[in-house]
């Protein structure tokens, strides 16, 4: 009756403590806190009495069956109790949430807008920009690893934008700008929120300095202001997935946190750079609710996201196989399910070998992180991290005021003081940041460390572009280009905090000094000027307003090219922006563009192929002008009378292909490399060339001389300067100066001035004076910002561009002083000066 | 604060009918709850006491004063009484139904 009535003797829960009980304690922790904190004693009080009432009524069978029955009622009802707290608390969040402050983030996003816009580049400009709006216009596919969301993103931006009658160019940098815009927006209300409990005003005014200081940054501007990479598009989902997180913190959403993952997941299809932020997160998630990382509900919802996320890859396939006229990595798959395999790897399964490629970028040289890139088989030496911190470092320097000793490229005249200003108020900031909400300014610091230090370790870039050039003159040991514009997110973070640091010194001088605290708050106002600086001192380099440089290069280019031409080109910047004007404005279709560094992958041997072939009666090659069809046509009506005399007659349409191959023979030639073990004849009907004893081909060589073979003649045949496969494939002699470009010399050719054998190498081997004075004076178009010389060349890595008219010039010059006309070797000279002072 | 006139659980009923002959401590409420429905329904501490502190959030049992040996007891609040009560007419209910079915013995039966 005892135990019916419940009775039990109280005792002391802690004095003669068992085993048991001890046992029964840990499992207790199974449970909320704030259950513990309540029943804690009850609950071991009720265990110690079905102890006793155990140990009278059996024994060991009896404590067995008693631990049995603890046992099965905490696996019962513990997950119970902490998913039931899990939604009390999450409830009691939302309701305690402070509301995010969109006002001052939609003004601030907007403002930034505002900036952008007045300096935005109004066409194409040099480097991928060319390739990134001919795919967004296109449909098509830029280089691996394909960024097949920002491809379908763009493009759908291009179709929305097309009624306001601004070209496609204009259209998709305004998408550039608006990405880093809205994430600035995002920028805003992390701040914001970060702050708290600081008042409204200091909110505000940190939100508005980080903002400010933020999109000012050079990098961050440089790229904002024009597409030219995909890191808008990634700075955008990473300030998003950010804030989603500090939200979710808020509400307890865990919605939030599905949509932190999609976004994250959606992002990796544009490129990794977006996922570069997931250890951030994981972090803050971890420290915040650490139950929430491995919640069954979460799981359950985050992996079907992320499933669907990831599909987005599925665009390139599916493009790849309507064979859009810009198709770099060509990821044609035999199935959608063996793409699937390649997607759901990342690349890893060969379910589909040509996308698997795309995706770990296979096509590029092998990297390691623990290797030197200019050499596999060496360590990655102390001395060249320490050069790839110092080239982090310069590229800092270059943030906050760009325009001091703007041409000296490695911490150059007091610009360093600027610098050092910055790291200053970056201290300040990150330290108001921890101040006020540590989860938040920890979240932005470690997202910080993997956007900087993690990548600096990550990309094991080769010798900066303008690093060490005395002591490493050979070029190939050093980057291609100034990389900056890979840190445009972390330079971002860096602003952020910086803007802070402003605020924080701002609302100290306005409120430490008591006495005298409305003069204070008065002169305290001129402090927050700090943050104009970087506005100030990088608007003339960061500023792309009215720099038609790229896109009239390549109008030059392409008209240097005789009807039904023949291209051959370099790299980017002498193929990306005719890609552009070709495919986006319709500019000369009619010349076959051959990238020849390309020329190495087979499948775009074939595109080549396929896009040079005779149209049948059937072919429309302007049905569809995204795609390969056949040859287009030479519009005559679009070329200026003058130039249309001094080519004389235009040639009927090829009747074949440049490239009149098999793919197996394709596949062949691509795999093709020797050396010549004697002097070797390339012969094309008169054309006699020799390539020197020695001399080592690549596959790019025999495909050139496979072009040159099959249609000398019948095209011609035009290549970019310096041409190296010009010289192993001893043409060099049969080059003709034709503007901006080299062409073949053919048995027609007439009024051609010889240069001296010491000038060939620049000039070519001729010059046509006639012609190249027709496109110098009266076809080239140079306007804006190139033909102010009071602006800066901004990217000294693609002066090659003034250089190339300089050389024309001097050719032209030479020619016209050789041929006795003085005025148009004055004229010509005069140019020449004006391109080598850039 | 639930909705009273919702069906309780059968664990949530036993708990508040092992209170409606007075104050109890925890304990106490599960071996009135084994008795009551014949070792049908078992209360492990962490069920009991998950129930309690809804119950008591819900405010259909509330803290009583003077426990016994110092523990804490108990006690039904009159929205608890209320809700049992509805509870016990709605079974009733229930019951009345089965039996003019034929589907339970009459009254007193075995």
């Amino acid at each position: 009756m005892t135990a019916l009535r419940g009775r039990c003797v109280r005792r002391g829960v802690r004095r003669g403590r068992s085993l048991e009980q001890a046992a029964f304690a840990v499992l207790l922790r199974a449970y909320p806190v704030s259950l513990r904190a309540e029943y804690e004693a009850e609950m071991a009080d009720v265990f110690r009495c079905m102890r006793a009432e155990a140990a009278r009524n059996g024994g060991i069978r009896a404590r067995f069956a008693l631990w049995l029955r603890i046992l099965a009622d905490t696996v019962r009802s513990a997950p119970v109790e902490q998913w039931r707290e899990h939604r009390r608390h999450g409830a009691r969040a939302a309701m305690a949430a402070p509301a995010p402050d969109v006002r001052g983030a939609t003004i601030a996003g907007a403002a930034v807008f505002l900036l952008y816009w007045l300096t935005l580049a109004p066409t194409v400009a040099f480097w991928d920009a060319g390739e990134y709006i001919t795919v967004a216009h296109v449909l098509g596919i830029p280089h691996p690893p394909g960024n097949a969301l920002f491809v379908m993103v763009a493009r759908a931006w291009d179709v929305l934008l097309s009624p306001a009658g601004w070209s496609a160019a204009l259209r998709i940098n305004v998408l550039s700008a608006l990405c880093s815009a809205l994430a600035h927006a995002f920028l805003f209300l992390i701040i914001e929120r970060g702050l708290r409990p600081a008042g409204r005003t200091l909110r505000r005014v940190s939100g508005a300095c980080a903002v400010l200081v933020s999109a000012s940054a050079f990098t961050v501007w440089h790229q904002s202001n024009v597409n030219e990479k995909v890191y808008t598009l990634s700075f955008l989902t990473t300030a998003l997935v950010l804030w989603l997180v500090l939200r979710w913190r808020d509400t307890r959403n865990a919605k939030l946190l599905v949509a932190a993952a999609y976004v994250t997941a959606l992002s990796a299809t544009n490129h990794l750079m977006g996922v570069l932020v997931v250890p951030a997160v994981l972090l803050f998630v971890w420290r915040t609710d650490r139950g929430s990382l491995l919640n069954r509900r979460v799981l359950a919802a985050a992996v079907p996201a992320v499933v669907l996320a990831l599909s987005a890859q599925l665009f390139l396939p599916i493009r790849a196989a309507q064979r859009p006229v810009v198709n770099e990595p060509d990821p044609v798959c035999a199935s959608l399910f063996d793409a699937a395999v390649s997607i759901y790897t990342n690349g890893a399964a060969r379910g589909c070998p040509a996308l698997s490629d795309a995706l770990t970028r296979a096509q590029y040289p092998a990297r390691s992180v623990v290797r030197d890139p200019n050499d596999m088989s060496q360590p990655r030496g102390a001395a060249l991290v320490l050069s790839q911190l110092v080239n982090y470092a310069q590229y800092f320097d270059w943030q906050w005021a760009r325009s001091v000793a703007g041409k000296s490229p490695l911490f150059g005249g007091v610009r360093p003081l600027f610098t050092l200003l910055v790291l200053v108020l970056i201290a300040l900031g990150a330290r108001t940041h921890w101040r006020h909400d540590r989860a938040a300014a920890l979240l932005h610091g470690a997202a910080l460390f993997m956007l900087s230090v993690a990548l600096v370790a990550y990309l094991n870039f080769r010798w900066g572009y303008s690093i060490a050039r005395e002591q490493f003159p050979d070029p190939a040991l050093h980057e291609v280009r100034e990389r900056d514009y890979f840190f445009l997110i972390g330079f971002s973070f860096w602003g952020v905090w910086a803007g802070v640091g402003i605020a924080a010194l701002w609302h100290a001088a306005r409120t430490r000094v008591p006495a005298m605290a409305g003069l204070a708050r008065l002169a305290a106002t001129p402090i927050l000027a700090l943050a104009l600086v970087p506005l100030a001192l990088n608007w003339s380099w960061a500023s792309r307003a009215d720099d038609w440089t790229a896109r009239d290069w390549a109008h030059n280019v392409l008209m240097s090219v005789e009807p039904y031409g023949v291209l051959v080109t370099n790299g980017d910047n002498d193929s990306f922006p005719l890609w552009y004007l070709q495919h986006v404005e319709h500019v000369r279709e009619d010349v076959t563009i051959v990238l020849a560094p390309y020329l190495g992958m087979p499948h775009y041997a074939r595109q080549v192929r396929d896009l040079s072939r005779a149209c049948t009666e059937e072919d429309d090659p302007r049905a569809d002008r995204t795609r390969i069809i056949c040859q287009r046509p030479f519009a005559r009506d679009s070329i200026h009378p003058r130039l249309l005399a001094a080519w004389g007659e235009v040639r009927d349409p090829p009747e074949d292909s440049i490239l009149p191959f098999e793919d197996a023979d394709i596949d062949r030639m691509a795999a093709t490399w020797f050396t010549a073990e004697q002097d070797l004849e390339l012969r094309a009907g008169p054309l006699h060339a020799t390539i020197t004893r020695g001399t080592s081909l690549t596959p790019v060589d025999t495909f050139v001389a496979a072009i040159v073979q099959s249609t000398y003649g019948e095209r011609p045949i035009h290549f970019m300067t310096p041409s190296p496969s010009v010289t192993r494939l001893g043409l060099a002699p049969h080059t003709v100066r034709t503007g901006l470009t080299w062409k073949l010399r053919e048995p027609d050719d007439r009024g051609l001035v010889p240069m001296s054998p010491d000038e060939r190498a620049s000039t070519g081997a001729w010059v046509d004076l006639p012609l190249t004075d027709t496109l110098a004076r009266e076809i080239f178009i140079v306007r804006g910002r190139v033909a102010d010389p009071d602006r800066p060349w901004v990217d000294h890595a693609n002066y090659t561009i003034p250089v190339q008219y300089a050389i024309m010039h001097y050719a032209a010059a030479r020619a016209a002083e050789l041929a006795g006309d003085g005025a148009a070797a004055a004229w010509h000279a005069l140019r020449l000066e004006a391109w080598t002072a850039l | 604060m639930s909705d009273t006139s919702e069906p309780l659980s059968p664990q949530v009923f036993h708990l508040l009918l092992a209170l409606a002959d007075g104050p109890a401590h925890g304990y106490a409420i599960m071996k009135r709850v084994e008795h009551e429905t014949d070792g049908e329904i078992r209360l492990g501490p962490g069920t009991l006491y998950g129930a309690i502190r809804r119950l008591r959030s819900d405010g259909l049992i509330e803290e009583a004063s003077g426990g016994e040996g110092g523990r804490r007891q108990y006690r039904l609040t009159a929205r608890g009484r209320g809700a049992l009560r509805r509870e016990a007419a709605r079974l009733a209910r229930l019951v009345s139904a089965a039996r003019s079915r034929n589907l339970l013995p009459e009254r007193g039966a075995r």
